[in-house]
């Protein structure tokens, strides 16, 4: 329960982040999120769900503005990808941003 | 399973090695991207990124926006098919609207066209841009379109209105939210240029290289390089073989006598020449078309207007549709080009006006003689050195850096290039022609038809049929430029020695001499890229590049044969899927196929051509075996010239009458002397079979024209995923509403029709939709309706509250 909470204000955090300033905030609010919550077991893990989260969050906030489905396939068919290439891009990227920050920061495990 | 453990010793380093690169990677491909990927975090931004299209897919219900400038409030209401009425004060107000309205639907379109217009396509899509842009700025587009902006008066009509409209689109960019970045910015890695002026006129230019490019010109220099210069004179002739002129003269339509010589020597001029022409460009056989009826022939008793100018078809659309409104002042619908500040194609309450382009010669070359054959600074001229204007052609990269350096020499007529050994100036009435927003602003005032003539005369280029109709009922038509009058023979097809003034251009057409009718006895008008005067009135030269009349004729035909004409006919006929050119050759092959009765492959091509209704519907099967025949007879034909060198089908048609003239000999069948009726039969057996390998038997239903014949409309970047590839139409070769064989990317880019009764009535669609933004649900959505010939009604509301809304856009003044 703790870690669903922990890994929801992650990605409150990195929504809110994103929509501010940009897409850059997403590995270094990971990496801040790993020093400042040494306690996590599995930090990688659960910064990468919260990153990824956060950016599904401020998709389904655009869907409130326009056809988010449309542009999913409109931007994949763009790019040559899969009907769901794009979106699957788009929930991957901060995951890996923020899971790889996680990774660089994290202490090193007792023993 | 074996589980191996990590190794204790090494995994934290290695890991926040691996990790950091990763990071770093990831870092680099979110900001700079790599190779064809752009960069991911931009782009991939729930927020600000790509998704950012989802915000401007649809019209805001109601939006307000304060636009620096405008004189009094502006309301612009969508109606269903997205098309903005703009309700303004004043005209100048209604520009900026469009200039505004415009950005937000075609941002990227009307940026990408300026900068093509411009040479600076570099800026935009990188070095491999580069070719296009040293083209266009070897043409002298570049500089001609700073002189012409210069020659702009500032206190002008003209500047107001090209300034207005810069104004518009430079509001709606710097009120423009980030996420509503168009996706090819996005993709490109770029950003949009703010818009002036010059930009407006590099895309009249831009129009002008589209339109005014003579290819017969080419193809003669490539047939006289093979058979000589008299052959290629025949074969490309000055005038059309078929007679179905645009100014109706009596006896039409009427066939021109045509010898065609036998093939003779290479000319050697020509093979010198040929080596530094360009390869492979070739005009599709398609083009416009225009016609109106009087009312006197209309069952409403209302002049009736059609037109349907036919381009390269693209995503989003080349037009973009509109309605100004401005009491006492202009009230007009139709379409304009992002970046013109005009409605070039539509109506106002008492007119409506459609173009074809003229295909007039309007650009010559003269040989120079120069003092350096690799860096002249000085040209012959009358006896003495003149010094050449050098101007210096800086090609940039995205970033600013520079991709090349070029040196562009000006004579007084226009740019020298060097071509081979031999340095040539072009003169081109595009490069010389402002003034044709000022013409189109003038005209859109005119109550009458002779009077939106007379505010078109000043229009220099295009050159353009301009057929115009009123709502008192009088029809009228003029071969609407500006054409150069020549010294000697008076002609433009060849080249022009340089070294005296007395080879320059004299002067241009007095606007008298232009071929035109008004009123015409015979109570219709049509154009369709045909010759435009018949030349046995034609005073002076106007050029070679004409279509073989197969649409024309086939337009006249319908109009002729009715006499109570209805918009609904007008319409039906936009896609008549008939054949004047099937109905031509057809006969011939049938004919030749009685010479050998005993050839069952023959004798069934034949019979299924004989069976045949000679129309091009997507059910046709009689097509495909047409066309693939017409292949073979061309290609054995006319085998002693190279494959980039179309002779037109009324050349084939004078010669179908020559049975025994030498070009019927094949080459390559040395033992043989081959006539017309043999080289129709092989056709027929060739074409049958062809037809069979292709699309396999015909009772497999492979034959269907649908199957065969498909159109690709390809989005301003080419990404096939935003194109619409692979449509079926009806239509075909030299029908009214045409296409290539198989299929291309070329047709009606837009179709309207107009009733002149007491209430303007008006129905149209073009292949797209209003918007340039891919996720829209009007990106493409006029597309069926396109395909399957069908109008939509065009409201023209007299004010307001006459429409239904589906948004509205309230553009505040800051005053």
């Amino acid at each position: 329960m703790r870690r669903a909470l922990r890994v929801a204000a992650l990605a409150s955090l990195t929504a809110g982040c994103t929509l501010a300033a940009g897409w850059w905030t997403v590995p270094l609010l990971a990496a801040a999120w790993v020093r400042v919550l040494p306690s996590d077991r599995r930090p990688v893990l659960s910064t990468m769900l919260g990153a990824a989260l956060g950016w599904v969050a401020l998709l389904g906030l655009g869907m409130r503005y326009g056809p988010v489905a449309a542009v999913a396939w409109c931007l994949s068919a763009a790019l040559e990808l899969p009907r769901w290439g794009f979106l699957a891009a788009t929930i991957v990227f901060p995951a890996l941003l923020a899971g790889a920050a996680a990774l660089l920061v994290k202490p090193a495990s007792p023993g | 399973m074996l589980i191996v453990p990590p190794s204790r010793s090494s995994t934290p380093v290695a890991r926040r090695l691996a990790a950091g690169v990763l990071l770093a990677a990831l870092v680099w491909l979110g900001a700079r991207g790599a190779g064809p990927v752009p960069a991911l975090g931009p782009l991939l931004d729930p927020w600000h990124g790509a998704w950012g299209l989802a915000a401007s897919a649809n019209l805001a219900r109601r939006a307000v926006v304060t636009i620096p400038g405008l004189e009094a409030d502006v309301r612009v209401l969508y109606d269903d098919r997205a098309v903005p009425h703009i309700f303004a004060r004043t005209e100048l107000d209604a520009l900026r609207a469009l200039g505004y309205v415009t950005a937000r639907d075609r941002l990227f379109q009307l940026d990408l066209q300026a900068h093509a217009g411009g040479g600076t396509l570099t800026e935009l899509l990188g070095a491999r841009a580069l070719e296009a842009d040293r083209e266009a700025r070897e043409l002298g587009m570049a500089r001609a379109a700073e002189r012409l902006v210069r020659a702009l008066p500032d206190t002008g009509q003209e500047r107001a209105s090209m300034d207005a409209y810069s104004a518009g689109i430079n509001a709606y960019l710097d009120a423009m939210p980030e996420r509503d970045l168009p996706l090819e910015y996005r993709l490109l890695g770029r950003r949009p240029t703010r818009w002036s002026p010059i930009r407006t006129i590099q895309i009249l230019l831009r129009m002008g290289y589209t339109l005014t490019r003579d290819y017969t010109e080419l193809y003669r220099i490539r047939a006289a390089a093979a058979v000589g210069a008299e052959a290629a004179a025949a074969l490309f002739p000055l005038h059309s073989p078929v007679q179905e002129p645009i100014q109706p003269a009596p006896g039409e339509p009427r066939r021109v006598p045509l010898v065609l010589p036998p093939p003779g020597a290479p000319d050697t001029a020509a093979v010198a020449a040929l080596a530094l022409l360009p390869h492979g460009p070739m005009r599709q056989e398609l083009g416009s078309n225009n016609w109106a009826v009087a009312p006197a022939r209309t069952r409403n008793g209302a002049a009736l207007l059609a037109g349907d100018p036919h381009l390269d078809l693209t995503l989003p659309s080349i037009w973009y549709e509109a309605h100004l409104a401005v009491p006492g002042a202009v009230d007009e619908y139709g379409v304009t080009i992002p970046g013109l500040p005009a409605i070039l194609i539509g109506f106002t309450r008492d007119v409506a006006w459609s173009f074809t382009n003229v295909q007039a010669d309007v650009m010559d070359r003269w040989v120079e003689t120069v003092d350096d054959s690799v860096r002249p600074r000085r040209y012959w001229l009358d006896g003495a050195w003149v010094p050449l204007e050098l101007r210096a052609e800086i090609y940039l990269g995205p970033t600013g850096d520079t991709l090349a350096v070029d040196t562009v020499r000006f004579t007084h007529r226009g740019p020298i290039t060097r071509i081979g050994r031999q340095w040539l100036s072009l003169r081109w009435t595009a490069l010389e022609s402002g003034g044709q927003m000022e013409a189109f602003r003038r005209a859109a005032r005119a109550r009458s038809a002779r009077a939106w003539l007379d505010a078109m005369a000043s229009y220099g280029s295009p050159p353009q049929n301009m057929l115009v109709a009123d709502r008192a009922g009088t029809i009228a038509i003029r071969s609407n430029g500006r054409f150069p009058l020549r010294a000697g023979d008076g002609r433009g097809d060849h080249l022009l020695d340089g070294a005296s003034r007395t080879a320059d251009w004299t002067g241009d057409w007095p606007v008298a001499d232009y071929p035109q009718a008004v009123a015409p006895a015979q109570g219709f008008l049509a154009s369709a890229n045909q010759e435009p005067q018949d030349p046995i009135y034609q005073r002076h030269y106007l050029g070679s590049d004409w279509l073989v009349p197969w649409r024309a004729l086939r337009i006249n035909q319908l109009l002729r044969g009715d006499s109570a004409v209805t918009p609904e006919a007008m319409r039906r006929w936009q896609t008549d899927p008939a054949s004047p050119r099937a109905d031509t050759f057809v006969p011939y092959l049938l004919r030749a196929a009685a010479v050998r009765p005993s050839d069952t492959l023959v004798q069934h091509a034949a019979r299924l051509l004989a069976a045949w209704d000679r129309r091009y519907t997507l059910d046709n099967e009689g097509a495909v075996l047409f066309e693939a025949v017409m292949r073979s007879v061309t290609a054995n034909l006319w085998d002693e010239l190279p494959s980039d060198t179309p002779v037109g089908s009324g050349v084939l048609l004078a010669l179908l009458d020559d049975p025994t003239n030498p070009w019927w000999d094949i080459r390559r069948t040395r033992d043989r002397l081959e006539q017309r009726d043999s080289v129709l039969v092989d056709a027929l057996a060739d074409g049958y079979e062809s037809t069979v390998r292709d699309h396999g038997p015909p009772e497999f239903g492979g034959w269907r024209w649908s199957r065969a014949h498909r159109i690709d409309i390809w989005h301003l970047l080419h990404l096939p995923g935003l194109s619409r590839l692979g449509l079926a139409v009806p239509g075909g070769p030299s029908t009214i509403s045409p296409s290539g064989v198989t299929g291309g990317g070329e047709g009606a880019s837009w179709r309207m029709v107009v009733e002149l009764g007491p209430q303007v009535r008006a129905w149209g669609t073009y292949p797209g939709g209003q918007s340039g933004n891919p996720a829209s649900p009007r990106y493409a959505d006029r597309l069926g309706q396109w395909t399957r010939g069908e109008l939509a009604p065009l409201r023209f509301p007299l004010d307001p509250s006459a429409l239904a809304p589906t948004a509205e856009l309230l553009l505040r003044s800051s005053r």
